[in-house]
């Protein structure tokens, strides 16, 4: 039995169904993504494995034990939100004392153990300053002491690194990372951004309109995506229909079917490709050039269809917007779907 | 001259002229109503109220009626406050007793609450128990307004954060939830220090036996204006002090917040 299972979980708002049967189970030590759009059930199947929202039907096990109708206070799960939620009267040290204090710990070990976690966190120094005078990384970092100085089962994040710069975040999702292998936290992440569930995650699921549509390795996802949503999800793939692709690539594809590829699949080159080289060549010319760090990404128009290309930044210096280029595509790259759904990748038998 | 000379010449200034205004007013005051220049009857004059507030304090006439009026003010404030901060919490957890009552709450709070001060008079008698009643009701009207806004307006996730760390609704209201609608409530005392004040003298205008109030009516009706004016001074310093106290305690105990200005800082050459 896995740490933590979710099991057909229902759950409605104003015969709004958000959460549909939903089931899933999160080993201990694994650190689990909840990804999808807005307003597509992740938040609220966290709240509801931490307590703070009752379900319709389905239970929730962790540990063995099942907590379904447990009080929050009584079910020791860490909770971090997105907007800090620290006690605005209190100083941080008092804020992570809290816990401690509501269980009668004696003081000195409450003093003990406030400041160790306030140390690895790196937060000693603001000890006596109050969340107001705090930077919004400072602030998730005592929300994280507050919850870890707990020990809980189980930590659950939601959504804690939008409210903060880019910069700090990147360094807020590292400190996360340390500090889910550095306690042997079991953790839940609940996040929109799909690159941060990639960097951050063992496992994601990837939720769309209160069903989960597909689960799986960060690799799994992006290398092998179940149906054209997790493709448009998960990579800036190019979806094309069939059709037009057919019309691009004079290669053969079945009408009314869409493929997909990623950007980065596309092989651009100034000269043309040798001829009888595998997969499909053809000629277009570049649109646009847009920088984004260690890639560009071009678009380029062949026979009015505007594929995106990405190419490392020191190749990329070659292309100039207006150029003609030429591009390759192998065929063990393209997937195609049917109605949303994966009908038959090429690689195993699609294209003659 | 260096630059914090300079700055506390800077913040020293509006005292220096805000008193040598006041003190201008009083001697201007006190040479029209002694020359003549107007009917002193009207409004007295700073001498002839100086000369009244010895004789209100060496006959214990003061510390009399003052007593009345703080006894009622105090009393107001007390009562007031406990019963909007009760009533707001109760009406801030049951929500669904929060919808019923609160507009009811409102409604009444828009009736001026002096045009009913007869009434608890005829209630109450002429005793302490009519102004408190008066004053504590215009009290309470600031207070739960305040205290029922703040806690409603209240971050849903720090209530949740706060049981997930173990704590209790109870335990909850007393560690997290007042503590941080105290700069609301002290907001609604402060409205409610001029209300009870306001309640207390009117009350007494329109029925009592004794406080500063009936003390003005009572010399009003003699002509006597020094006396009116040594109880305004008396009410002056009442006023404040009681502000200051707020002040103090505001200080104390809203050292998390933080403070802002409005105005934007002008650039120097």
């Amino acid at each position: 039995m896995s740490f933590l299972e979710v099991l057909n979980v229902c759950k409605s708002f104003d015969d709004q169904a958000v959460l549909k049967n939903i089931s899933l189970s999160i080993e201990k030590n694994e650190f689990t993504t909840l990804l999808g759009p807005s307003g597509c059930g992740k938040t609220t199947l966290l709240r509801s494995i931490a307590g703070l929202s009752s379900l319709d039907s389905g239970r929730v096990l962790l540990d063995g034990e099942d907590i379904t109708y447990k009080n929050p206070r009584d079910r020791n799960i860490g909770m971090i939100f997105q907007s800090y939620c620290l006690f605005p009267t209190m100083t941080v040290f008092d804020n992570v004392a809290y816990g401690l204090r509501l269980q009668k710990i004696p003081p000195e070990q409450t003093r003990e153990e406030v400041q160790g976690v306030l140390e690895s966190m790196n937060l000693l120094d603001k000890a006596k300053s109050f969340p107001a005078h705090l930077s919004g990384g400072e602030r998730q970092r005592v929300a994280l002491a507050r919850s870890l100085v707990m020990k809980p089962k189980i930590l659950l994040l939601d959504e804690p690194f939008n409210a903060i710069d880019a910069k700090m975040r990147k360094s807020l999702q590292l400190t996360v990372k340390d500090i889910h292998k550095e306690y042997g936290m079991t953790s839940i992440l609940v996040t929109h951004d799909q690159e941060e569930a990639m960097r951050m995650s063992d496992t994601i699921h990837l939720f769309n309109d209160g069903v989960i549509e597909q689960s799986g390795t960060p690799t799994d996802l992006y290398l092998d995506p179940k149906s054209k949503y997790v493709a448009s999800f998960m990579g800036n793939y190019n979806v094309i229909d069939a059709n037009s692709f057919s019309r691009v690539t004079h290669g053969r594809y079945q009408e009314g079917k869409t493929v997909v590829l990623r950007p980065e699949a596309i092989e651009l080159e100034k000269l043309p490709f040798e001829e009888g080289s595998p997969g499909h060549t053809f000629v277009g010319a570049i649109t646009s050039a847009v920088p984004q760090g260690s890639i560009v990404r071009f678009g380029v128009d062949t026979e009015g269809v505007v594929l995106n290309v990405d190419v490392l930044v020191d190749k990329a210096t070659a292309f100039r917007v207006g150029e003609q280029v030429h591009l390759r595509i192998l065929t063990d790259k393209i997937l195609s779907f049917c109605f949303g759904t994966r009908f038959s990748i090429l690689k195993r038998r699609v294209h003659d | 001259m260096n630059r914090n000379d300079k700055q506390s010449k800077r913040t020293h200034l509006p005292l220096i002229i805000r008193t040598v205004l006041l003190l201008a007013g009083i001697l201007l005051w006190e040479y029209f109503a002694t020359n003549g220049r107007y009917n002193p009857i009207f409004t007295s004059h700073p001498s002839g109220i100086i000369k009244d507030s010895i004789v209100f304090v060496t006959s214990g006439q003061l510390y009399k009626h003052a007593s009345i009026t703080v006894l009622e003010v105090f009393g107001a404030l007390f009562l007031g406050s406990l019963a909007g901060i009760a009533l707001a919490t109760f009406f801030g957890y049951f929500s669904f007793a929060g919808e019923i009552f609160t507009p009811i709450i409102s409604g009444i709070s828009c009736i001026p609450q002096l045009a009913l001060a007869p009434i608890y008079v005829l209630w109450f008698g002429l005793g302490l128990q009519s102004k408190i009643f008066l004053a504590g009701l215009m009290v309470f009207f600031n207070v739960f307004s305040a205290t029922y806004g703040a806690i409603k307006s209240m971050d849903k996730g720090i209530l949740e954060s706060a049981n997930l760390l173990g704590a209790s609704e109870f335990v909850t209201l007393r560690t997290v939830v007042l503590p941080s609608c105290m700069p609301w409530i002290l907001s609604g005392l402060r409205g409610g220090v001029s209300a009870a004040l306001i309640g207390a003298i009117i009350g007494e205008y329109i029925g009592s036996r004794g406080g500063l109030g009936w003390m003005i009516t009572y010399s009003t009706s003699y002509f006597n204006i020094s006396r009116v004016m040594s109880c305004i001074l008396v009410l002056l310093v009442l006023g404040l002090a009681l502000n200051k106290a707020l002040d103090l305690l505001e200080r104390r105990v809203l050292v998390w917040r933080t403070v802002t200005t409005l105005g934007t800082e002008r650039l120097k050459k």
